[in-house]
């Protein structure tokens, strides 16, 4: 997990969770939050991310409440879940300042 | 019909796209965030929305079944498995070995009892920092075992070290189709190290001869009891579907002892045939198997 560089969405999703428990609908609002509003998860690829984070042991199921007559899961981030997000923060960070150098070297702002 | 019963009926429709393990999962959270994502008034979906779903149910079709949620509960089991069979074994040996010191009985041999327990429990000692070369340990270690007990026995083998051999073979499982001891440290509570400790002093201390016998009724409550106590004491401390699958694991290696205990008991010989071993090691296969997959139309049925 680790090696490979994570997708947008799995990143976005695990910063979601980072802030706290959080249900399906609530991480569709916050992904969008914290992009930008340039993400906007759908229903599909946001439980085809929580079948695989859960898999793969990056976030866990936190409670359940019934709202409305519907169930709604609250999914958290586990320590592994928390490892994978500081690694692919620091891979990106590094790319970053890399890059930020390099811009400037050449006269550049990267703002 | 209302325009959200409608809306409702069109996403379930799309949702049958999605395998039903996935949709029983997630099936009734899914309509509840595509509701709340639905703009109000709307009878039907939002044209990205039906091609996200569509999208998102063929890609969960095509994802290989052992990466699915479903597979996840197998792999907590061979985790917690890959530590409970050490556990067990080498509890009931040091009770065994604690007793034979104190009475200066000739103590077990080295071939017979520590080679196979330090196969059982240094791999997944490995396992806390390399998995997969723990795993190949394993295999080298049953392989080993199996060539030093098959390379002395021909036919007949001693059902204790048929169930070495088994719990070996298991353990390369256990250690190369889960994520190894630190996720079952995860899953288990101090309560699962307590029964799996107490079934193990319980297993070492009845190797320990006593000076009275048993009744047959006796014996057979106890034979019964045993198995079912520390079933309990899973499906207590673990979550029920790991617990279960755990029970099925362990089954498989204490069948040979199993057999060649009630064959002894029966008085019809002490030593029983490898060929009838491996034959009702198949058979239970065979059953776990069929459990495995009745259950798993059952709930396609129900999804």
């Amino acid at each position: 997990m680790t090696s490979k560089a994570m997708q947008e969405p799995t990143f976005l999703i695990l910063t979601a969770l980072a802030a706290g428990a959080q249900h399906g609908y609530g991480i569709i609002t916050d992904v969008a939050g914290i992009s930008g509003g340039r993400v906007r998860l759908g229903a599909g690829t946001l439980y085809a991310a929580i079948d695989r984070l859960r898999g793969d042991r990056l976030i866990d199921a936190d409670r359940e409440e019934i709202v409305d007559g519907r169930v709604r899961r609250y999914y958290r981030l586990t320590p592994s879940g928390a490892d994978a997000l500081a690694a692919e923060t620091a891979r990106i960070r590094s790319n970053a300042a890399v890059a930020a150098r390099r811009l400037k070297a050449l006269g550049m702002s990267a703002s | 019909m209302n325009g959200s019963a409608a809306l409702e009926r069109r996403y379930r429709r799309l949702l049958a796209l999605f395998p039903a393990d996935h949709r029983r999962e997630y099936g009734e959270e899914m309509i509840g965030v595509l509701l709340a994502c639905t703009p109000q008034g709307r009878r039907r979906p939002p044209l990205a929305d039906a091609f996200d779903l569509i999208v998102g149910g063929l890609r969960a079709r095509l994802r290989p079944r052992g990466t699915r949620l479903s597979g996840a509960h197998w792999r907590d089991a061979l985790a917690v498995c890959s530590i409970a069979l050490p556990v067990l074994v080498l509890t009931a040996l040091a009770v065994n070995y604690a007793w034979k010191a104190a009475i200066g009985y000739r103590l077990p041999s080295l071939s017979g009892f520590y080679l196979p327990s330090l196969a059982l429990a240094l791999p997944p000692l490995i396992a806390l920092w390399y998995r997969r070369t723990a795993a190949v340990a394993a295999l080298v270690a049953a392989s080993w075992f199996w060539f030093l007990l098959l390379g002395s026995l021909t036919v007949w083998i001693d059902g204790l070290e048929a169930s070495y051999c088994v719990a070996l073979a298991v353990q390369v499982i256990a250690l190369a189709g889960s994520p190894g001891p630190r996720r079952a440290a995860a899953v288990m509570t101090w309560k699962t190290w307590l029964v799996l400790s107490a079934a193990g002093i319980t297993m070492g201390a009845a190797s320990i001869p006593y000076p009275w016998s048993l009744l047959t009724w006796q014996a057979t409550a106890v034979v019964f009891a045993f198995p079912a106590a520390v079933g309990a004491g899973l499906l207590v401390t673990l979550p029920r579907p790991v617990a279960l699958r755990l029970l099925l694991l362990l089954a498989v290696p204490a069948v040979p002892c199993a057999v060649w205990v009630a064959a002894a008991e029966t008085g019809n010989a002490r030593l029983v045939s490898f060929p009838v071993l491996a034959f009702l090691l198949m058979m239970l296969l065979a059953c776990v198997s069929a459990v495995s997959a009745w259950q798993s139309r059952h709930r396609t049925k129900k999804a």
